[in-house]
């Protein structure tokens, strides 16, 4: 379930950058960079410095 | 054209296949037909250069043109070229069966695809929604969102979300990680959570594009649903008959094919009612 919040978390961000910037819509690259960053990265990134 | 069923058909199509087919090649073949090509067709700006093709539409779906990537032909010369080098009949088999569905759903749309090019340059279509990739990318959005298009797409990730286990970890590991060693080798450099979500991608990324693409077509923008078939009317849309300068010569695009099918149809339905009423008499 928790792993389900943070996609359903990337994926409302990723929602609102792409109607405030939808020049990032037509990036499939860009989308994939985001979602690593998410669900990947940034998770690490805190786990690390809790 | 499609925005999101190309992302979101694989996982379907894995659903169904299992083991019996690789997820990459599967994925790589769903996007191949516009990979190399969707750019021209929208334009580029490269070092203040502006480069776009002169007709969109021709060039992406036609002859001449690169519409040859939307043919079922280019999908069977790929795999063939695929088991060639790699010799892996799993990659050559996802490839092509990824291609074919671009292919396929492509032929909804107004333009269609030339499905059987090089025999033949019909392009084959059922004018679902507008055609209108030479209006530029914003406008086509906001057409393609307001239309059957964005509809079709919507029945994908309906489908694709029923299809919710191929998303989860251990299908992962059972079924996509046993059918293709890609993954194995992937996961000497990267950790399980990077490989699910590079799994993953394509599925948010469409899901996220269709609510991002209708919130930005009809609440920031205010494009006007049309759900018509072939709309949105509003928009000038590109129809297969516009394309391919030298024309098809096949019953169905020439002028006489709606009469003729019409004749067609009289003809079996008067053969039909005729078979029926003997039937009837002998009884």
């Amino acid at each position: 379930m928790k792993e389900l919040a943070v996609y359903l978390s990337a994926g409302a961000v990723y929602v609102v950058l792409g109607v405030a910037i939808p020049e990032l819509l037509f990036s499939w690259l860009e989308g994939a960079v985001f979602l690593l960053l998410a669900v990947w990265v940034l998770p690490a990134v805190l786990e690390r410095f809790r | 054209m499609s925005w999101v069923a190309h992302d979101v058909e694989p996982y379907v199509i894995q659903k169904h296949l299992g083991k019996r087919i690789a997820f990459v090649p599967l994925l790589i073949g769903s996007y191949a037909p516009d990979m190399a090509t969707k750019w021209f067709v929208y334009g580029a700006g490269i070092f203040g250069v502006e480069l776009k093709a002169d007709n969109p539409a021709q060039f992406h779906r036609g002859w001449p043109g690169v519409g040859f990537t939307h043919s079922l032909t280019f999908g069977v010369a790929v795999a063939l070229l695929i088991y060639v080098i790699w010799r892996s009949k799993i990659w050559a088999l996802s490839f092509m069966v990824g291609q074919f569905a671009h292919a396929l759903t492509d032929t909804l749309d107004t333009v269609g695809t030339m499905l059987f090019f090089p025999f033949t340059t019909h392009l084959f279509s059922a004018g679902a929604w507008a055609y209108a990739g030479q209006t530029g990318r914003y406008t086509d959005a906001g057409a393609y969102f307001s239309g059957l298009g964005f509809v079709w797409d919507g029945v994908w990730l309906v489908w694709g979300v029923l299809s919710w286990r191929v998303l989860t970890r251990a299908y992962f590991r059972e079924t996509i990680v046993a059918a293709d060693p890609f993954w194995r080798k992937a996961g000497l450099y990267l950790p399980e959570v990077a490989l699910l979500a590079i799994y993953r991608i394509s599925f948010f990324y469409g899901a996220c594009r269709w609510v991002a693409w209708l919130i930005w077509a009809h609440v920031i923008r205010s494009f006007a649903f049309d759900l018509s078939w072939g709309g949105p009317k509003w928009v000038n849309a590109i129809r297969s008959k516009d394309l391919n300068a030298t024309g098809c010569s096949c019953p169905s695009c020439c002028s006489a094919s709606p009469k003729l099918a019409l004749s067609l149809a009289i003809a079996v339905g008067a053969r039909v009612r005729s078979r029926a009423r003997r039937e009837g008499a002998s009884t």
